[in-house]
């Protein structure tokens, strides 16, 4: 079962977790300054996981706290935690750093919403 | 719900007349169909939901000589549709909901006894979005 930071918040309806673009950061000369062909490694990206999935309850008063729920997840400076996705595959040491829904809250033999949520481990936590 | 040969139909203040069929459909507009990861994840829907819907009614009359009715798209009432298994009171259900016309057309057939099919379609609405727009009571004596 898929967690953050041992918390169920994904739990109440289905939910795919995605791994972002990993690699090295690449810069241009034209960043650096020096206009040019050449491009240079500077770092490595941070790891970023998104999860998309949708919220799921029998009122709109249940649906609303799974909601409150996810956006507490999001404080201010960002702490570390693990994530757990539904194959159990755990990554150590990331933030929630946004919950974003998308569309409105749908009613329909449920009460639902569509949200993506994502996850960053900073190269240097804040 | 289909309705063949109902025992009346009203529009409004319009009394339809001629009416051999009333149907009703129910449309999912949008469907909401989601995987999952959890457990594995896996190629199978693991939710499913219709959070849009559309409820139409069809009224199809069938005319063997003119008719003035003159219901025009965009007008709204309330279509009540009476109906029962057989001429007696028993069993008898009426039908109602808010509707709007969205379409009213006719398909003529010639031949030894002229006759054209008109075909009504309603859009039915629901007072506040959440209530089924249909409304089936017992109607034992009522006219």
């Amino acid at each position: 079962m898929s967690s953050f930071k041992g918390r169920s918040i994904f739990a109440s309806g289905p939910h795919r977790f995605t791994v972002g673009l990993r690699g090295p950061y690449i810069l241009t000369s034209g960043q650096l300054g020096s206009p040019g062909p050449n491009t240079y490694p500077s770092g490595v990206r941070e790891l970023e996981i998104v999860a998309k999935g949708r919220l799921v309850a029998t009122s709109r008063s249940a649906l609303d706290s799974l909601r409150d729920a996810m956006a507490a997840e999001l404080i201010d400076p960002p702490t570390a935690g693990a994530l757990v996705d539904g194959g159990g595959r755990s990554w150590a040491d990331v933030s929630m750093i946004g919950y974003e829904e998308e569309g409105p809250v749908e009613r329909g033999r449920v009460w639902s919403v569509a949200y993506t949520a994502t996850f960053r481990r900073f190269n240097v936590l804040p | 719900m289909l309705v063949i040969h109902p025992q009346s139909v009203n529009f409004g203040t319009v009394r339809i007349e001629n009416v051999t069929a009333v149907a009703l459909t129910r449309h999912a507009v949008r469907a909401t169909l989601e995987l999952t990861d959890d457990a594995g994840g896996g190629p199978y829907h693991v939710f499913a939901d219709v959070p849009e819907q559309r409820v139409t009614a069809v009224v199809r009359q069938t005319l063997s000589r003119e008719d003035a009715l003159d219901i025009k798209p965009g007008t709204q009432a309330t279509l009540v549709v009476f109906t029962a298994p057989a001429a007696s009171d028993a069993s008898r259900r009426k039908l109602s909901a808010t509707a709007v016309v969205i379409d009213v057309s006719a398909e003529l057939k010639a031949g030894a006894t002229p006759a054209a099919l008109r075909t009504i379609t309603f859009a039915l609405v629901s007072a506040d979005g959440a209530t089924d727009p249909v409304s089936v009571v017992d109607a034992k004596g009522e006219s």
